[in-house]
């Protein structure tokens, strides 16, 4: 399956495609390890406009056509 | 230690100028820089004192570690009660001059009282002065500081000025130093302006010493090299990288908070800062970096010569400082300007004529709502029309306020007395009065906590709650980490250092350093207490001030409406929740006031 990926402010530097093949059954921490981006790095990840909170990234499976946008962490400023 | 142990007192009333020790028991007990000048300011004012008369204090504090060989240490503070919001207002800046200060030998500035007419403060080696200052009163702070220099024939001054905003009473007037660089809000560039003090020059030409410099050196090495590997992207792409996850997250403040989402985002946000145009044109020039500091977030950036705003104006054909995440957000989203050249421009304007742009771009964004309600019209405006997304409109207010031209001096009388002027109230997005910063918080449910019980008032600078804040958008459990990181925070912005070193160093990190520093023992505890006891002395301030429980609240809009959209969509902040669990893990009584019990364990009583 594809799925189409966003990534926000410095991930850029680890992602710089808009989708990804995946697997059936494929996870969100799947997806962004798939990807090569830091899980330490993440912020926090919505999935068609959904948050997903970092306890829930590993149980929450993707679908074919969804949208999953990478958001890096905020630090103020 | 790194304390040079002295401080002056400068009475502008009298022409007085005091060397003093420094109490070292307040620097134990309160760190330094905010801390530190917390505590001189509580010990050396009455709260009660409007913040414009020669009653107020002013303060210029350093930190232990500012001017060491520690990453970021060119930290300094200013702490006074602040004109915007009647509470205590504490601004912190970076550039060279904190590390100046200490290097001419003191560690921190008193100044009290009202010159009788306009003067700078001149500190050259041994000779300390107060010089009239006739000549630059109506001058930018560009100006000003050239013409210092030249005066003294000195190219290596350092120095802290206000521009015209601050002579004229604009509420949130800047300090600024080294030309780009500011503490920048709640307003303590204005009491600068109400006393009569121009501008403060200073050439240090000594050093600092550390308790244990072998020790000092192979901590801050190692320190620098963990940062190196934490920054987050921050010497790439600055803060203002954070533009477009506000964006996705849907917590990017827009047209005065009325929506969440801006669609003209990627137009103005750290990427778009880097793309060349079709003429060959690239908005970012180079990063810069303050004093000390290995992470250099500081953006320089220049304009399109054919843009409107200085096509014909060469004076602006420069480099100067260019946008970081708030000064895009207040330019961009929450008055709905999408042209990054224009954005640019405004922050020129603002470190030109030493303005707040979080300040002035949130008033203007509330001007802008009046306008489009019909509240104000262009006979009011200077002809202007107000509507959100008019880039023209928005670097023509930002010079009429730098200036107190026209309508810039009702802008510069701040978001709440100019709603209340116009009879909405309702329309200020401020708590005590000060402007919020670029973050939404019905998306960011404790970052309205740390709003609604933010000191100097609506400030993002004085907790940290964003990894708990993205991970789950409600209320709960938002109390504790509020609180703890306010005292965290208030613990950084003590020690000389930056708070873009968070990331990267915890307590334990922060307190190697400063033991290495100075005498005493420096542990993580030790500092997470110091913390704590400043935030409560602030909060006694304010509480003397006459500031009480109903002050620590939010906009209606933000408690009532819900967010339009983004992950958020649906949802108000969860103040009434939160609040109550704050005050009970603060150890504040109902009323928000500390307990006996808490200023007894804190040495407060």
């Amino acid at each position: 399956m594809q799925i189409k990926v966003r990534v926000t402010g410095h991930l850029i530097d680890f992602c710089s495609v808009d989708a990804v093949e995946l697997p059936g059954g494929a996870s969100v921490d799947d997806a962004i390890g798939l990807l090569g981006i830091p899980l330490d790095q993440v912020g926090l990840v919505s999935v068609d406009g959904l948050a997903v909170s970092k306890a829930k990234r590993a149980g929450t499976v993707l679908a074919d056509g969804s949208e999953m946008v990478v958001m890096a962490p905020l630090t103020g400023g | 230690m790194s304390w040079q142990g002295k401080i002056l007192r400068i009475n502008l009333t009298s022409g007085e100028l005091t060397p003093e020790p420094l109490n070292m028991e307040w620097a134990h007990d309160y760190i330094g820089e905010r801390g530190l000048a917390t505590k001189y300011l509580w010990e050396n004012m009455d709260p009660k004192a409007d913040a414009m008369s020669p009653e107020n204090a002013l303060i210029f504090a350093t930190g232990p570690l500012t001017g060491t060989n520690a990453s970021t240490s060119g930290r300094y503070a200013v702490v006074t009660k602040g004109p915007l919001t009647g509470a205590i207002a504490c601004s912190n800046s970076g550039g060279k001059f904190g590390a100046e200060l200490k290097y001419a030998g003191f560690d921190l500035l008193l100044i009290e009282g009202r010159s009788e007419k306009p003067v700078y403060l001149l500190i050259e080696g041994d000779e300390i002065s107060l010089v009239s200052a006739d000549k630059i009163w109506g001058k930018t702070v560009w100006e000003t500081d050239a013409w210092i220099k030249k005066q003294h024939h000195n190219p290596m001054l350092k120095i802290a000025t206000i521009g015209v905003a601050g002579e004229r009473g604009v509420r949130y007037a800047a300090v600024v130093n080294d030309l780009h660089r500011a503490a920048g809000r709640s307003g303590v560039g204005t009491v600068m302006g109400s006393k009569n003090l121009k501008a403060i020059a200073i050439r240090g030409t000594g050093g600092v010493r550390v308790k244990d410099p072998k020790r000092f050196m192979e901590v801050t090495d190692e320190m620098k090299n963990l940062l190196a590997k934490s920054t987050g992207g921050l010497t790439k792409y600055g803060t203002n990288a954070m533009m477009d996850t506000m964006q996705e997250f849907g917590g990017l403040p827009t047209n005065n908070f009325q929506q969440v989402q801006f669609d003209g985002a990627d137009k103005i946000d750290a990427k778009a800062m880097l793309k060349t145009d079709e003429t060959g044109h690239t908005n970012l020039l180079t990063n810069k970096a303050c004093f000390g500091c290995t992470i250099a977030c500081g953006r320089i950036a220049h304009i399109r010569e054919d843009h409107f705003t200085i096509q014909n104006r060469k004076e602006y054909w420069h480099a100067s400082g260019g946008l970081e995440y708030e000064t895009a957000f207040a330019f961009g989203p929450v008055v709905g300007v999408d042209d990054i050249d224009a954005c640019t421009f405004a922050g020129y304007l603002m470190n030109e004529h030493g303005v707040d742009p979080i300040s002035f771009g949130v008033t203007l964004a509330a001007a802008m709502e009046l306008y489009e309600m019909g509240v104000i019209t262009t006979d009011d405006t200077d002809g202007v029309e107000l509507n959100f997304g008019n880039a023209e409109a928005l670097t023509i207010m930002a010079e009429k306020t730098g200036k107190q031209e026209g309508f810039g001096e009702i802008l510069g009388m701040g978001s709440r007395r100019m709603c209340e002027k116009y009879g909405h109230p309702e329309l200020s997005m401020t708590v005590k009065g000060q402007e919020f910063a670029g973050y939404d918080s019905r998306a960011l449910q404790g970052m309205g906590l740390g709003y609604a019980t933010g000191n100097r008032g609506a400030c993002h600078l004085k907790h940290d709650t964003f990894d708990v804040d993205m991970d789950d958008q409600t209320g709960e459990g938002k109390a504790e980490p509020c609180k703890t990181s306010q005292d965290w925070t208030a613990a950084v912005d003590s020690s000389g250092l930056c708070m873009f070193t968070m990331g990267a160093w915890g307590a334990p990190e922060f307190a190697a350093q400063l033991d290495a520093d100075s005498e005493g023992e420096w542990t993580a505890e030790r500092l997470t207490q110091s913390g704590e006891r400043i935030w409560n002395l602030e909060r006694m301030f304010n509480l003397a001030a006459g500031l009480t429980r109903a002050d620590d609240t939010l906009p209606e809009r933000l408690l009532k409406d819900p967010a339009p959209s983004g992950t958020a969509k649906g949802r108000v902040n969860e103040l009434d929740r939160m609040l109550p669990e704050y005050y009970d893990l603060r150890g504040w009584n109902e009323a928000g006031e500390p307990t006996e019990d808490t200023l007894g364990r804190l040495g407060l009583i």
